[in-house]
């Protein structure tokens, strides 16, 4: 039926070797082929956000991508934030702000605004904003989420500095 | 330090900020297999034959069942209410002779890979003769074509008071025929569950929402023919509740009962579209209600009749959604006389179950739209209308003279109009009224609506909790009640660290724990902070008596002058200096030593808590809105909401279920409806049909919370709050659209049409370009 394909990708930065389909989705290879869990999937449509991951520094819907797509590229996922001990400042605001509720969409949101800060580290709040209503939440207050996402901004800059 | 009443940032966030969290989609065990439900294209018609010969053709594929092969299971059952004459309505969990709804299980494929298995479900052929389905409310109460069971599943009924002599005396009475759409919980995961028989121990093993664990377990284990003991269900972390996930469903048979069968571990995980068609709907429902109207413009009673549509099955609450709307639709009033007669309707729909709010929002909207008829045809405003006829707190607890639930209806508490004094006070709404005015003085559509709401919380019979110490000091309290993201750990261990006098951080709540515990009721009705938390109150005390009795002993210091603070024992009258660490005390206190206390088990204490009748939480709901006029369009930049929680825990935690809850009143108010063809099909099978509101559509929503009521059923004084922003979002935003067009009683439905917005404002523009 299907052709299997042997790919290569720097996943979080270890370079990862797997055997996928030619219909294999990113976010089915990160969750399934590299047993990276914490990238989600709620619609497989490109639509919630929630498999969002960045490649090459790009938030991308995984869920979209075909892994085949991802071959020689640099992925980074939600594990990639923290070393188990210190979280990341966005992981840390986000706890603050009370923005997380059950927590299915919060990988994604990472990820998303991650790449956002990364990208224009000086972004505003009305950006910012527009950033987060990219993903969608059925459960945390966006507010909360932009709230956290301006606190880490800060943590970040101060943390470069 | 105190912990009640801190807005102490969530326990327990890290695995969902870290990826570690696991859901049931990330559970993948060796040899498992891969289920796929093929469901009924057709809303209604007579299966004739099933060919699931093309299917055997996939690679991996391992078997194909159909009813014939789950003959042994009966259909699924009630949790709540069961009643020989609602029997005919439950769902087999495979479709037999007849299909109801689009999106019902016909038969299910299991396969080594999830691809395997959606390929070879896709080539299973059904030969379906086609009937006229019924998709509406109006349809005759008797049956419809081809169907067998009389379409009005059951009929609520509740009253008090001489209904006839109120309407009598009354001065005037008003009359309203509103409405909403079906809508549904939609959360960011899609259902899934995940099954595996330990043949060693003859236990089948599950994996997935375990808000109702203890309940499903002994449904499962009655439909599989098995003990208690011979059912598991574990919890996992879970992507979204609210009422709509947890009740059993036909593929959580299915799974388990192909995992004992297959003797393979077996997993489903839905996919979106699978969701949109057939996990729980909620909400659709049409009245025509009454109101009594005294010369002095009190209310002398209600007169309501209501349909429900439930779709094509009953639900494992059975007929909850009726009786609880009935039940809430006097609200926060004083009547002389009520009566509701409530029609459960089936239809050719998804079957209705449970979200956030049931009931609630339903009685709500039908009240609170009565109400501003009221006030339009009294002449008198929409906040005086209503402050005539609360109940007062003179007047409380108040017997409402019926049960809901089983349970009789005394409403503990409330202070009405002191709430909706003080919302007004703190958020200025005074001015956001007059802001509103001017704006429509300068030609814009802006108006500001409210709706009062009376919730309800804590309904089930018992609740059990377990306590212990570990040697390291360590606490953990054992529920089966479940986080669901509501912060529900994070009460618990803010309770239980005022009163042993513990670190929250060091207290570890195990939810959804009933392969532990064995009992317990579970997670619904926004009843597991009080619930849960009372029990984790008297767990905490009988700690803390034993900790001071073994320190007693220990310290031969008498317990009077004993104190404990972040788990160190000290002396109160010595400022430093600790006498003893709470780890050591529990090493002393490991069962079978001379110390392990009165009963002999050491630091382990148990907290149980039964039924102290439901409690009655209260909320006032502001709404503004703006219409586009071109498009009709209806924009909710501004929501206030005040309620009274009697003992808020963790404020933060409270606020932020409202503001979430306010979100999704609201998107059901203006966005999101679950509409089907004129053939009974889906609309709204992805979410590019179903829009979630984002960042952007979001209103801001100010909270306040209020403790001037506690509930007299517990001795925090709690109330429950999971669904408090939900339930009076739909009335404020239908009054704040009416007052934007100038038009009492212009809104009846919910979802809003724009179009019919447009059309209203193209005849009057069109008068005026006349005139
Ligand atoms: S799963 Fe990729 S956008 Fe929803
Ligand atoms: S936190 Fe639940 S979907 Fe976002």
């Amino acid at each position: 039926m299907s052709r299997n394909i042997r790919i290569t990708m720097e996943v979080n930065g270890e370079d990862r070797t797997i055997v996928v389909e030619a219909r294999t989705t990113l976010a089915d290879a990160l969750r399934e082929g590299c047993h990276l869990t914490g990238t989600k999937t709620g619609c497989e449509d490109g639509v919630c956000g929630a498999c969002t991951v960045l490649v090459d520094g790009e938030p991308i819907r995984s869920c979209l991508m075909f892994a085949v797509q991802a071959h020689g590229r640099a992925v980074r996922t939600v594990e990639s934030l923290s070393d188990g001990i210190t979280l990341h400042p966005l992981q840390v605001a986000f706890h603050e702000h009370h923005a997380v509720g059950c927590g299915y969409c919060t990988p994604g949101l990472l990820m998303l605004t991650l790449g956002a800060l990364e990208r224009s580290p000086e972004i505003d709040e009305d950006e910012i904003q527009r950033v987060v209503a990219a993903n969608s939440c059925r459960c945390t207050d966006a507010h909360a989420v932009v709230k956290a996402v301006r606190a880490a901004q800060t943590a970040m800059r101060a943390g470069r500095e | 330090m105190k912990h009640v009443g801190r807005s102490h940032p969530r326990l327990g966030d890290t695995p969902f900020l870290t990826g570690k969290a696991g859901f049931v989609g990330d559970i993948a065990l060796v040899d498992q297999l891969h289920m796929r439900v093929v469901r009924s294209p057709i809303a209604f018609g007579r299966l004739r034959g099933i060919d699931a010969a093309a299917a055997f053709a996939v690679p991996g594929l391992v078997a194909v069942w159909t009813a014939e092969d789950v003959a042994a299971l009966p259909p699924v059952g009630f949790r709540l209410a069961a009643a020989p004459t609602l029997e005919p309505y439950c769902q087999p969990v495979l479709a037999v002779d007849v299909v109801r709804y689009v999106g019902e299980p016909v038969a299910v494929v299991f396969a080594t890979t999830a691809t395997a298995a959606e390929d070879a479900a896709e080539l299973v052929a059904l030969d379906i003769d086609l009937l006229a389905p019924v998709l509406t409310l109006t349809g005759s109460s008797r049956g419809f074509e081809g169907e067998t069971r009389p379409a009005e599943a059951a009929t609520v009924r509740k009253a008090f008071g001489d209904l006839a002599g109120a309407m009598a005396r009354a001065d005037r009475v008003v009359e309203v025929s509103v409405g909403l759409d079906r809508d549904g919980a939609v959360p960011g995961e899609t259902r899934g569950v995940v099954a595996r028989w330990d043949g060693g121990r003859d236990v089948i093993e599950i994996w997935g929402d375990a808000r109702l664990a203890p309940a499903n377990r002994d449904a499962l284990a009655t439909m599989l023919g098995r003990p208690l003991a011979g059912v598991e269900i574990n919890a996992v972390a879970v992507g979204g509740d609210f009422g709509m996930r947890g009740e059993l469903y036909p593929e959580d048979v299915l799974v388990a009962y192909a995992a004992r069968t297959l003797e393979r571990p077996v997993r489903w995980i839905e996919d979106r579209r699978e969701h949109l068609i057939a996990a729980d709907q909620a909400r659709a429902m049409a009245a025509t209600a009454k109101a009594a109207v005294a010369a002095d413009g009190r209310l002398l009673a209600l007169d309501v009749e209501f349909a429900i549509d439930q779709g094509a099955y009953l639900r494992p609450t059975g007929t909850m959604v009726a009786d609880l709307t009935a039940a809430m639709l006097p609200g926060p009033y004083r009547l002389e006389a009520f009566r509701a007669v409530g029609r459960v309707r089936m239809t050719n729909r998804t079957p209705a179950g449970a979200y956030r709010g049931a009931g609630r929002v339903e009685a709500t909207f039908v009240r609170e739209r009565l109400m501003d008829a009221v006030a339009a045809a009294t002449g008198s405003p929409p906040l005086e209308v209503r402050r005539r006829s609360f109940l007062t707190p003179e007047e409380m607890p108040a017997d409402r003279h019926m049960t809901t639930l089983g349970v009789p209806m005394t409403i503990d508490s409330g202070r009405y109009q002191s709430l909706i004094d003080q919302l007004t006070k703190r958020f200025s709404l005074e001015l956001v009224h007059r802001r509103a005015i001017d704006r429509r003085a300068h030609g814009e559509l802006a108006g500001v609506g409210t709706a009062v709401f009376v919730e309800t919380s804590a309904a089930g019979k018992y609740e059990h909790v377990t306590l212990s110490v570990d040697p390291s000091g360590n606490l953990e309290l054992v529920t089966t009640a479940s986080e669901l993201g509501q912060g529900l750990s994070t009460l618990l261990a803010q309770i239980v660290a005022d009163i042993v006098g513990a670190d929250p951080e060091r207290i570890r709540v195990t939810h959804g724990a009933s392969t532990r515990l064995g009992d317990g009721v579970g997670t619904f009705l926004a009843r597991s902070s009080v619930m849960a938390g009372t029990a984790a109150q008297y767990a905490a005390e009988l700690m803390r008596d034993k900790i001071l009795a073994g320190a007693e002993a220990l310290l031969e210091v008498p317990r009077e002058r004993l104190t404990i603070h972040s788990g160190r024992i000290r002396e109160a009258d010595r400022h430093f200096g600790t006498a003893l660490e709470l780890a050591d005390l529990a090493r002393k206190m490991l069962p079978g030593g001379p110390l392990a206390g009165a009963d002999g088990r050491g630091l382990v204490t148990e907290g149980w808590v039964e039924g102290e009748g439901m409690t009655f939480p209260y909320g006032v709901a502001v709404a503004v809105a703006e219409i586009d006029a071109m498009t009709g369009l209806v924009r909710v930049p501004r929501v206030f909401i005040g309620y009274d929680v009697g003992n808020a825990i963790n404020p933060a935690l409270v606020e932020s279920q409202i503001a979430t809850g306010a979100v999704q009143g609201l998107s059901s108010a203006l966005f999101t409806s679950l509409d089907v063809s004129p053939a009974g099909e889906p609309l709204r099978v992805g979410l590019t049909d179903y829009l979630i509101p984002s960042a952007t559509e979001s209103p801001s929503v100010d909270v306040l919370i209020t403790e001037d009521a506690p509930s007299l059923t517990n001795p925090l004084g709690m109330k429950g709050a999971g669904t408090a922003g939900v339930t009076g979002i739909g009335a404020a935003v239908a009054a704040a659209i009416d007052e934007a067009l100038q038009v009492p009683g212009f809104t009846t439905h919910l979802p809003v049409r724009p179009v019919a917005i447009r059309n209203l404002l193209r005849k009057r523009s069109g008068k005026s370009e006349r005139g």
